[in-house]
């Protein structure tokens, strides 16, 4: 192999590790010696090449500076005996040992004097200044932070529930009696005002008999809106239509207390169908728009299905309950509407209606 | 524990609490917001507390306080760097006193706590070890290479002078 600029370095490498053919290492010295540039790294040589002989020879190094002299071990051993000493976890045994050892090595006395030092002492004159502030005056019910938190979460969400059902129930009313307002002419707001309840009841449960009726009033629908009739002239003509027995016990739950738990059981039914429900707005306006003819719209209290003054009521007031309550010669039917603030629901007529 | 027993809680144990944690933070601002902490925690559970082990559980807590605070604010570090100033500037020292103050200083955190412990409060190994959640090997390993550690500072501080 020829020396070269470019393969010398790898062949000093070698030439270095004494792993390099020495004919060719005579070459390699020969090319280094010619070129002058080189000639400095040449004479690195001798010293790297002591190097090598030492590394060689590593068995021969002296590893004895890490033994420990016996007095070192004596040391550490009589460290720990005045520790203890110092800390007051000496046996007799070892206290007596620690005494020997003083009196044979008086040389350690000091250190032990020094050992003594390292007890620290306290330092009475360091106060906390306001131990008033740290005291409590009584033993008072303590409420943890997370509790405090929860509570005022409490107290935040329930008011704020509120506030959303408050300003969604204005304004259902403001916008239910809007529209409604504006179907109604002005003269018929002004209408005879409802009855209470307990008013209408008194004087239906007085009012109702059997009385014989002509076929032509058959089909006569009559209709309670939050537990409150429409009209007192509802409740009379509704009354005298009573022909039979049937009919007037058909009649009677409408108007003694048994109403309010009947209509909760009705409810309760209806509630368990999956039907529609309507706005009261929506259901109100069918009422008025579908059922009650258009040249007595808004006059007829008895047919109307909705009657004006008692919805009016109903959406201005209360959450309420109507149904209509179909009688015929064979019986009576009852066709159940459901009417709150918040839904509507009307019940589909039997097929035999 | 009462509310009475609570008080005179912190009649006789403010003061050593106060110490302990002055020692081992240096800030006595610092110190007396650890100490009110550890009473105001101690105060949520004052029910739980016996009055035996009110001593004890005043510095379980206080010491946990000071760490939680210290880590917290990352003082530790700058601790450090201000003591190592304060032991190079610092050598008109004078008596042994103030030469182990400063040799507290070159302590590690829980070295100095539980030399603190021992010495300023009595606590055997056990105790230390509840107090600082370490064994009683590691408490005793502790002390005596903190132990160690004063006695070499003294013994250089003596060799300056």
């Amino acid at each position: 192999m020829k020396v070269t600029i470019d393969n010398y370095e790898v062949l000093l490498i070698d030439y270095l590790d004494g792993v390099l053919d020495p004919l060719l290492a005579d070459e390699l010295l020969t090319f280094i010696n010619n070129n002058e540039a080189l000639k400095a790294e040449l004479d690195i040589l001798p010293g790297v090449q002591q190097l090598n002989e030492n590394e060689t020879d590593a068995e021969k190094i002296d590893f004895s500076f890490l033994k420990k002299p016996a007095s070192v071990q004596l040391t550490q051993q009589l460290e720990e005996l005045m520790i203890g000493a110092v800390e007051k976890q000496l046996s007799a045994d070892q206290e007596l040992s620690l005494k020997r050892s003083l009196l044979l090595y008086p040389e350690l006395k000091p250190h032990f004097e020094l050992f003594n030092h390292t007890k620290l002492l306290p330092e009475p004159a360091i106060v906390f200044d306001n131990k008033q502030q740290l005291k409590k005056k009584s033993q008072a019910k303590i409420i943890p932070l997370f509790t405090k938190i929860i509570a005022v979460a409490a107290v935040f969400l329930f008011f704020g529930f509120a506030t959303v059902v408050y300003f969604n129930l204005q304004k259902v009313n403001v916008g239910s009696n809007s529209e409604l307002a504006s179907n109604i002419p002005a003269e018929k707001l002004k209408t005879e005002p409802v009855k209470s309840l307990v008013v209408a009841k008194q004087t239906e449960m007085l009012q109702v008999s059997p009385v014989h009726i002509g076929k032509n009033k058959y089909k006569k629908t009559r209709v309670q809106i939050n537990q409150m009739f429409a009209s007192e002239e509802v409740i009379e003509i509704d009354a005298k239509q009573l022909n039979s027995i049937n009919d007037n016990r058909v009649a009677a739950p409408l108007l003694t207390p048994a109403i309010p738990r009947y209509n909760n059981e009705i409810l309760n039914r209806t509630m368990a169908r999956n039907e529609h429900f309507f706005t009261p707005k929506e259901w109100l306006l069918e009422k008025f728009k579908e059922k009650v003819p258009q040249s007595e719209y808004l006059v007829d209290t008895l047919f109307n299905g909705g009657a004006k003054a008692a919805a009016i009521q109903l959406l201005n007031n209360t959450t309420g309950i109507a149904y209509t309550v179909k009688i015929t010669p064979y019986g009576s039917h009852k066709r159940f509407s459901i009417v709150s603030k918040y839904f509507a629901f009307e019940r589909t007529p039997r097929s035999d209606y | 524990m009462t509310a009475t027993e609570y008080n005179t809680c912190v009649d006789y144990y403010a003061d050593s609490l106060y110490r302990f944690v002055l020692k081992n933070i240096r800030d006595k601002d610092m110190a007396h917001d650890v100490v009110q902490d550890t009473f105001e925690k101690v105060w949520l559970k004052v029910e739980n507390v016996e009055v035996e082990k009110a001593k004890s559980y005043l510095f379980t807590t206080g010491y946990h306080t000071m760490i939680d605070k210290i880590r917290k604010e990352k003082h530790s570090t700058m601790l450090e760097d201000h003591h190592e100033d304060l032991v190079q500037t610092e050598n008109n020292y004078s008596d042994l006193k103030s030469i182990l103050d400063m040799a507290l200083n070159t302590l590690t955190e829980i070295q100095r706590s539980v030399v603190l412990l021992r010495d300023y409060e009595g606590y055997s190994y056990e105790e230390i070890g509840e107090i600082t959640g370490l064994n009683e090997s590691q408490v005793k390993v502790y002390i005596y290479r903190a132990r160690l550690a004063l006695k070499s500072y003294i013994v250089s501080m003596d060799n300056l002078v």
